[in-house]
């Protein structure tokens, strides 16, 4: 976990970025910055993450509603992508047999 | 199955065009069954949005049910009618026993593309039906939390700041994880209807400890001896989770060498068992070699000199 930023960090890191404007992704729940004592802190991953939606605004003219749509539809990819990669790694780690099998049930299925 | 439009869209009866258009959308567009492939809830919540919204759009249907004319489904709350306004109707099966009825397959009348019609809209009216319950769960709420080291792998308790202000108790199991999500049953949004209330999912960033770092459940810490201590042996205190302990460290250790301290992991994941604590050794030269040292080791390696690198390639 490298990289922790405050509210005004971030505003300051991405050009593109207000107040207002990082207000309402989390208002819209697609920002959601880690609760600390010492107030709300964003990592690394998420200024990425705001970057991609302010270019998603500023570039593509991507409206509110659309936002959230992509960004559930990002995550839920990202996070099938990572469950398919799991079981890949875990596949893998069996047996040339076990792998044999496999690959006939999921090429007959 | 009537159900209150305005209350499932979350707006007032008051509400105008552009407000009812805009709860609908913020519903549809975190519920739409397409872009939540596997959420029945959601799509529970999608279409009984969609039904409202499909009826209160149009002003004409909005004012008959605001009227009480038609009901939620939009369905004809018809006036009472009389027999005798349908009893002359070609199609009146009384009037036409023996001469087959229409949509019966038998039936010499039979149309089949009516019947098909009529099948896809009863189909179609079911599978609506079923999905616009009134009563639905509420959305899950999300969350990050971020947690000390100790905090996750002792257990305890803390809270979050609700967006409403309020603040809520969560309890971090022992043996707690970084980004493991913890589910507070009923703590999302309220449901619809005598629906449960959602979920508030909080995903736990453990903020790392200078001294223990984690392998599965495996403890990890580093341990400083001095030189002595690797050549003779010693007994040395050594910080776990759980505090201190005392670990001998036998005569000859070595850097890199690794003790395990067993059970003073972290608790498994699900289940009771505990991993050790890993600690390994360092060996730390005192930071001012003195001319006691450094006469005893000239003399020493004299007659005892050996070279620790005789079973390494290339050296």
């Amino acid at each position: 976990m490298t990289g922790i930023y405050a509210f005004n960090e971030v505003i300051d890191q991405i050009a593109s970025l207000t107040r207002d404007r990082l207000q309402l992704f989390e208002q819209l729940q697609i920002i959601v910055p880690v609760q600390t004592p010492d107030g709300p802190r964003y990592q690394a991953l998420d200024i990425r993450r705001i970057t991609l939606l302010c270019e998603l605004t500023d570039d593509f003219e991507v409206n509110e509603d659309a936002l959230v749509i992509i960004t559930s539809l990002l995550d839920q990819l990202h996070g099938a992508n990572a469950r398919l990669e799991r079981i890949l790694n875990a596949v893998n780690a069996e047996p040339s047999e076990t792998k044999r099998r496999l690959a006939e049930i999921i090429a007959n299925g | 199955m009537t159900q209150d439009l305005y209350a499932t869209l979350g707006v007032s009866k008051q509400a105008s065009a552009d407000e009812i258009k805009k709860a609908y959308r913020k519903i549809a567009r975190a519920n739409h069954p397409d872009l939540n492939p596997s959420d029945e809830a959601a799509e529970a919540r999608f279409k009984s949005a969609a039904q409202a919204y499909d009826l209160l759009k149009d002003p004409e249907q909005r004012r008959r049910y605001d009227a009480g004319e038609i009901d939620g489904s939009g369905a004809e709350k018809a006036p009472r009618g009389y027999y005798r306004e349908d009893a002359q109707r070609r199609d009146n099966p009384y009037t036409q026993r023996g001469s087959g009825f229409r949509g019966n397959p038998d039936g010499s009348q039979f149309d089949a593309e009516d019947f098909f019609a009529q099948f896809a809209r009863s189909q179609a009216g079911g599978g609506f039906g079923g999905g616009a319950r009134r009563d639905m769960p509420g959305q899950d709420t999300h969350f990050r939390l971020s947690v000390p080291f100790m905090d996750a792998a002792l257990g305890s308790k803390t809270r979050i700041t609700l967006p409403d202000g309020n603040a809520l108790e969560v309890a971090i199991p022992e043996g707690a994880r970084d980004g493991q999500t913890l589910r507070l049953r009923g703590k999302g949004e309220a449901g619809f209807g005598g629906g449960r209330a959602g979920d508030a999912m909080i995903t736990l960033t453990v903020t790392p400890h200078p001294d223990f770092t984690l392998n599965g459940d495996d403890v990890l810490t580093d341990l400083p001896i001095a030189i002595d201590e690797a050549v003779l042996g010693a007994k040395v205190k050594v910080q776990t989770l759980t505090g201190a302990v005392n670990v001998t460290v036998p005569s000859g250790a070595n850097s890199g060498q690794v003790l395990r301290l067993k059970g003073r992991g972290l608790k498994a994941k699900g289940g009771k068992d505990k991993g050790d604590q890993l600690v390994k050794l360092r060996i730390v030269t005192p930071s001012d070699i003195d001319s006691d040292l450094r006469e005893f080791m000239e003399k020493w390696r004299i007659e005892h000199g050996y070279d620790p690198r005789a079973d390494k390639v290339g050296s």
